[in-house]
């Protein structure tokens, strides 16, 4: 081979050279550009909690739970005067949930009942947030984990995984414009979906009519239960009860007696969290006649553990795996 | 007990009493207990707010003592007017069979295994019994309710009370919400 072409070929082998570089780096700045335009998955959780409590919105979801599908219009006004919710079951019997402020009045036609309770809208809010995201890293990782399309609108993917065994992962899909929740997994440990929710329409209005939040069950001739009495007295000498052992990142939130149909007496209630996943323990003094209904049971993604102690029944309740419930109710302890 | 005590309960119940005393001798006394219940019992069938059903748990006391005390449907007070129920002296009929067993094994656990599991719960509808007409109180109760299915309206209570907690936090806006309309229809 003549020596100028062997040049030539060494500076072709150069001029090879310099565009993969070139390329690669213009792809590292493509993809650094792209990044900056990917929003960080906190951050979208946590204006997905905002928007789902600060937009109006009317829309139908489906709800899967094991085997069993329903679908439900769930509609949200966001007033002056707080949070309006009205959500009605669009398959079985026509239940609605009314909620506002104070109260959540759930009507059951099929038993000509409604049930009053106090409402948590509002509290919870400020409990909660604005830092809720921070506080869970520790035990979630967060990752954009793609795109998709949900009730005719384009959505990023985000995954929360858990850290260890003793909480429950989530897949959520947020509207990449409104931030809105379109779609909702509760997952366990190795993925499998316990508990979904996806919208099927979804619209995002300026206002909401108030007729829409209007029960169409009148409630007239049904039995009513108030349960938003407050229970203000002592029970049992004051006795105190307290979660000795519980996963990393759980701390007590909220304590407080609660009225309960079917229950004599007040039940105490304390409630626990690492800020993303929430436990709820029951303590309930048991008549000689009650029978406890001890071990484990769940309804989707809630898990519930029950034991007795000093003639207590403890009940944990959360979504969290069977491991935590359990482990959490059989470390309560009373102190006088 | 005696008459005064009882108006002082009937005012109680009206909020016209502060109620100190009256509930250390709520808590302790059963037979006072049973008559709180029952005041309610008939204040609902007297604005016939009572349901078609009722759960026999509570109806089992009241029958018992109405057996004792027929005449308390005319109470002699005047204050005998009682506000809407207070939750936890009234039972719901409700066939609340939202729980049912975890054997799925889809999960590694190794904490529950050994621990008691329960059997798929298959229980409907708890005893019941139907009024005549809502403003007449029960002529005759059966046998109470099992202490299995009081077991699970407890823990149906828990599940719905959890939920509405939980509705408001952070990620899970609206899967509390749904179960809260589908955890009742579980059958």
């Amino acid at each position: 081979m003549p020596e100028w072409l062997q040049l030539n070929h060494r500076n072709n082998i150069a001029l090879k050279f310099f565009f993969a570089i070139s390329a690669l780096l213009i792809g590292s700045i493509s993809f650094v550009n792209a990044d900056s335009s990917t929003p960080d998955p906190k951050v979208l959780i946590d204006e997905m909690s905002k928007a789902s409590r600060d937009l109006n919105y009317d829309g139908v979801f489906i709800y899967r739970l094991g085997n069993q599908m329903d679908t439900m219009r769930i509609i949200h006004k966001s007033g002056e005067d707080g949070i309006h919710e009205r959500l009605i079951s669009l398959t079985g019997h026509a239940r609605e949930i009314i909620r506002n402020k104070d109260q959540v009045k759930c009507f059951y036609p099929e038993d000509k009942k409604v049930v009053v309770h106090k409402s948590r809208l509002g509290k919870l809010v400020s409990t909660y947030l604005p830092n809720p995201i921070k506080s869970i890293s520790e035990f979630y990782s967060f990752e954009l984990a793609g795109e998709d399309r949900i009730a005719g609108m384009n959505a990023w993917i985000v995954n929360i995984r858990p850290n260890d065994k003793y909480r429950y992962g989530y897949q959520l899909w947020i509207e990449k414009k409104s931030h809105l929740l379109l779609k909702s997994e509760l997952k366990n440990q190795l993925g499998v979906t316990l508990e979904q929710i996806m919208f099927a329409q979804l619209n995002i209005v300026d206002d909401i009519d108030d007729a829409l939040l209007q029960p169409s069950i009148s409630g007239k001739g049904f039995a009513w239960y108030n349960n938003m009495k407050s229970v203000n007295f002592k029970v049992d000498n004051d006795k105190q009860w307290q979660v000795t052992s519980m996963p990393d990142g759980f701390s007590m939130s909220e304590q407080e007696k609660e009225a309960m149909m079917n229950s004599y007496m007040p039940v105490e209630h304390y409630v626990y969290t690492d800020g993303l996943a929430m436990v709820s323990i029951y303590v309930e003094k048991l008549d000689q006649k009650d029978n406890l209904k001890a071990g484990l049971s769940s309804f989707g993604g809630v898990n519930t553990y029950s034991t007795q102690v000093e003639g207590y029944q403890i009940t944990a309740v959360g979504e969290v795996p069977k491991a935590t419930v359990q482990l959490m109710a059989n470390s309560v302890k009373s102190f006088q | 007990m005696n008459e005064s005590n009882k108006e002082q309960l009937s005012a109680f119940i009206d909020g016209e009493h502060d109620g100190e005393h009256m509930l250390d001798n709520l808590i302790h006394d059963e037979d006072m207990k049973g008559i709180w219940s029952r005041y309610h019992l008939i204040g609902d069938c007297l604005r016939g707010n009572l349901p078609e059903k009722i759960s026999n748990q509570i109806s089992t006391n009241v029958s018992h003592i109405l057996r004792d005390e027929p005449t308390i449907l005319a109470p002699t007070t005047k204050r005998f007017n009682i506000k809407p129920l207070a939750g936890f002296a009234i039972a719901a009929s409700v066939a609340m069979v939202a729980i049912f067993s975890i054997q799925s094994g889809n999960e590694i656990d190794a904490a529950s295994i050994g621990a008691p599991t329960i059997a798929a719960t298959t229980v409907a509808q708890p005893e019941t019994f139907s009024f005549p007409g809502a403003q007449v109180l029960p002529a005759a109760v059966k046998e109470s309710d099992t202490p299995e299915s009081i077991a699970n309206q407890r823990l149906n209570n828990y599940l719905m009370n959890h939920n509405e907690y939980r509705s408001n936090v952070g990620v899970k806006g609206i899967l509390p919400y749904a179960r809260m309309v589908t955890i009742e229809s579980q059958e």
